[in-house]
């Protein structure tokens, strides 16, 4: 490649190399608008028409993002490209004093006679003068002359007042929040303007400034930032380009903000903003990052920092710190379970080692019941932790079918009545709804109000009284069972819903602290909600 | 009783022909799909213990084949899919009965008496007939129960559970069994809630009657005893 560095800047529009004997083209950008590239001290404007001109010439009607298109010697496109860049060439080297490339080729193109068969590397040579011209003359001639007239072309369309006035006015129609231009003709007159007063305040330069602006008092509006630049056009007007920031929202700037800040402001200006918005992705990956290797340490409490990013980012990094609470809760409640599986089986294991071991040395029928009942209580455990994991995975929704709640309901109610009479609890079921014909699990519901009303069961005192009801709730139906138990404390209410938990005074009783999990996971399951309360005694309520 | 398990894990299966063998039984274990399958067509057995879950053919689709070339075997599936409709499946494919894993065995041997039983009895009573047990008769017509010459009011769950008893006399009877065929229940209350059932049932039926037709049967269920 020879000296196409300054080129190869300027392409954010078209993406240029050389390929052996051409050039390639690839389609960065397919607005059709002026393009301006200011290289320094001197300024170059192609015409992006132009580049679409040479599309349409090789390519198809409408090129698109990506697209390359060759160059081959012979186009009058690809004259015209190698009489700019010969001629930017030769601008830069005569206010640099850098040394000249090495013409490794000079010799190989001895003896070539038509400009076809030559690279293009050995084209430009020869525009430099870097090859022998005695030997080349027809050769130069023949580009140097089609290089001159496209030159001409280029100049004539340079930009004018009037014409950025023209687009102006055709671009002032859609506003677009967060810029700002101010356009003077070369008597200084203002010609257009966004924001007011804001921009003819300032000391007119050419560089690139970042300046804060505190608005007149009559405006009500608040203190902002605004990036500035002013250029001057061929005809000595002079525009001001700005771009307002009230925070780092206005960064965001859509592509065609972006083209016209490349249109007024010049590519520095946009280079600058794709910079911050670069920054603020990269302060996002680095804090994604950061967050992704504490957790892959096992710190689960990391989170993404979401201030001073870009809104966008920041609500990304919200959403993906949500996504780390919810996993948090998760392997939090995972390690609970797993913790309480080790200490709530450990005890009726031990228990039943010990007995079998008593067992042994003496038969004795009414231990190998008590063995049995162990057991089965180890067992019951698993599968009321499996019968619960079964619930919360939703799988049991494909079992949905059309049931009547209210016949459940009844069900447990007329199963556990008898239970009630013998214990000497007084047991009032008052069914106020005949029917509730609803689409869910008949079992799981059997199941999970058995064990509300084993609860009230084994709770409630000799003498007490538990009251069951079902009654309409607009087109839902409510559940409320009442005991005159101890109730519960209103602080444990949440965490008795948790696998294993077990109020410290109901310890060491019959039970696996599974019952209303499985009560939980049952009501979620089928979107019912279920909470507890009472003054006295318990409460539970079922909205279903 | 000749008992075929289907099973493919080999200590339940030991397990299992061990239990039914001192009961009496003859019973022969067969670890995969496709030897049961051929064993069954050509062995006598009275009662299939089949494994939902093996390694070639599945439970399923071994009595689905069986009911298939014709067999009427009476078969009981043992699983570990314990949902409504894993049992569904099974009754669905010529299964006679399901029972979810982990079982009593004494809950297993109930249940292949009765699956035993009720293939003795072939033609089972038509439902119009009138139940008798000694000197107790259940009118299913005028939803009636009557022992000797005194006439027992029963409620609704009562008379279900009573008939069932009826219908399974000198049957071993589990409270899953009651749970399941009574009350529709598949799952294992916490509480003795069928125990206090049963204890009712008996308050009605036996108390204050000679002989008792209910009894207990440890670590097992209940048994209805016809004492002629």
């Amino acid at each position: 490649m020879l000296g196409g560095s300054t080129f190869r800047r300027a392409l954010a529009i078209a993406l240029i190399a050389w390929a052996p004997g051409a050039i390639v083209v690839t389609i960065a950008h397919t607005k059709l608008s002026r393009f301006h590239y200011d290289a320094g001290r001197q300024e170059i404007d192609f015409l992006e028409e132009e580049l679409f001109e040479m599309v349409r010439e090789h390519q198809a009607e409408d090129a698109l993002l990506g697209d390359r298109i060759v160059l081959e010697p012979g186009d009058d496109s690809f004259y015209a490209f190698l009489a700019r860049y010969v001629r930017q060439i030769k601008l830069e080297r005569r206010q640099a004093t850098e040394p000249r490339p090495a013409l490794d080729y000079r010799l190989a193109l001895l003896g070539e006679s038509k400009v076809k068969s030559l690279p293009v590397e050995a084209v430009v040579s020869i525009m430099l003068d870097e090859v022998p011209d005695e030997f080349h003359e027809s050769l130069l001639e023949l580009v140097a002359f089609r290089a001159d007239a496209y030159d001409d072309v280029a100049l004539a369309r340079e930009v004018t007042t009037e014409a950025l006035l023209e687009t102006y006015r055709r671009l002032d129609d859609e506003e677009e929040v967060g810029e700002c231009a101010l356009l003077r003709a070369s008597d200084g007159r203002i010609l257009a303007s966004t924001y007011d007063e804001v921009l003819r305040e300032r000391r007119p330069g050419r560089s690139l400034r970042l300046l804060q602006v505190v608005p007149p008092e009559e405006i009500e509006d608040e203190k902002y930032w605004c990036l500035v630049r002013e250029r001057s056009l061929q005809d000595g007007g002079r525009l001001k380009m700005g771009m307002r920031f009230d925070d780092q929202r206005a960064v965001i700037a859509s592509s065609r903000l972006l083209r016209n800040l490349v249109l007024y402001g010049g590519v520095p200006l946009a280079f600058f903003l794709a910079w911050l918005q670069t920054r603020f992705m990269r302060r996002f990956l680095y804090t994604l990052r950061l967050a992704a290797g504490q957790q892959a340490k096992g710190d689960i409490r990391a989170r993404l920092r979401t201030r001073s990013l870009d809104p966008d980012l920041a609500t990304a990094a919200r959403t993906i710190n949500v996504t780390l609470d919810q996993l948090g809760h998760t392997v939090q409640a995972l390690t609970r379970v797993g913790d309480s599986i080790a200490h709530d089986l450990r005890t009726p294991l031990s228990r039943l080692q010990g007995q079998l071991d008593l067992l042994r040395r003496r038969p004795d029928p009414e231990l190998i019941d008590s063995v049995q009942a162990e057991a089965d209580q180890i067992l019951g455990t698993f599968n009321a932790l499996l019968r619960i994991a079964q619930v919360e995975s939703g799988v049991k929704k494909q079992g949905f079918r059309h049931f009547d709640f209210a016949e459940t309901v009844a069900d447990v109610a007329e199963l556990y009545a008898p239970v009630f009479a013998e214990k000497g609890v007084e047991f009032l079921w008052r069914e106020a709804t005949v029917s509730a014909e609803k689409i869910g699990d008949r079992d799981l519901w059997l199941q999970a109000l058995s064990n509300l009303v084993e609860n009230a069961l084994k709770y409630t005192p000799k003498g007490g009284q538990v009251e069951l009801v079902l009654e309409p709730d607009g087109d839902r139906h409510r559940i409320v069972l009442r005991d005159s138990g101890p109730g519960i404390p209103e602080t444990e209410r949440e965490n008795v819903f948790r696998r294993f938990y077990r109020l410290e005074r109901h310890r060491g009783e019959r039970g696996n602290g599974l019952g209303l999990s499985l009560v939980a996971a049952v009501c979620d399951l089928h979107d019912a909600t279920v909470t507890l309360g009472g003054e006295l005694g318990l409460t539970v309520e079922i909205v279903y | 009783m000749r008992i075929l398990i289907i099973e493919d894990d080999s200590k339940t299966a030991d397990y299992l022909a061990h239990g039914l063998r001192e009961e009496g039984h003859l019973a022969e274990i067969c670890n995969n799909g496709v030897a049961a399958l051929s064993r069954a067509t050509t062995g006598q057995f009275d009662v299939l213990v089949v494994d939902r879950m093996l390694p070639d053919l599945d439970g399923l689709a071994l009595v689905r084949a069986l009911r298939a070339a014709g067999s009427t075997v009476p078969a009981l599936f043992l699983s570990a899919l314990g949902d409504v409709e894993h049992r569904v499946e099974g009754l669905e494919v010529g299964g006679d009965d399901y029972l979810v894993k982990p079982f009593h065995f004494s809950e297993l041997l109930a249940r292949i008496t009765a699956l035993h039983r009720r293939r003795e009895h072939e033609a089972p009573s038509p439902a119009s007939t009138v139940p008798k047990v000694a000197d107790l008769e259940l009118d299913l017509l005028t939803r009636e129960a009557r022992r000797g010459a005194k006439v027992i009011a029963l409620q609704t769950r009562e008379f279900q559970l009573l008939e069932f008893f009826m219908r399974h006399v000198n049957q071993v009877v589990t409270r899953t069994m009651l749970l399941e065929r009574v009350w529709e229940i598949h799952f294992d209350p916490q509480t003795n809630v069928i125990d206090v059932h049963v204890s009712r049932l008996r308050g009605k039926i036996d108390k204050g009657f000679d002989p008792s037709l209910i009894h207990t049967v440890r670590g097992a269920g209940y048994v209805m005893r016809d004492p002629g």
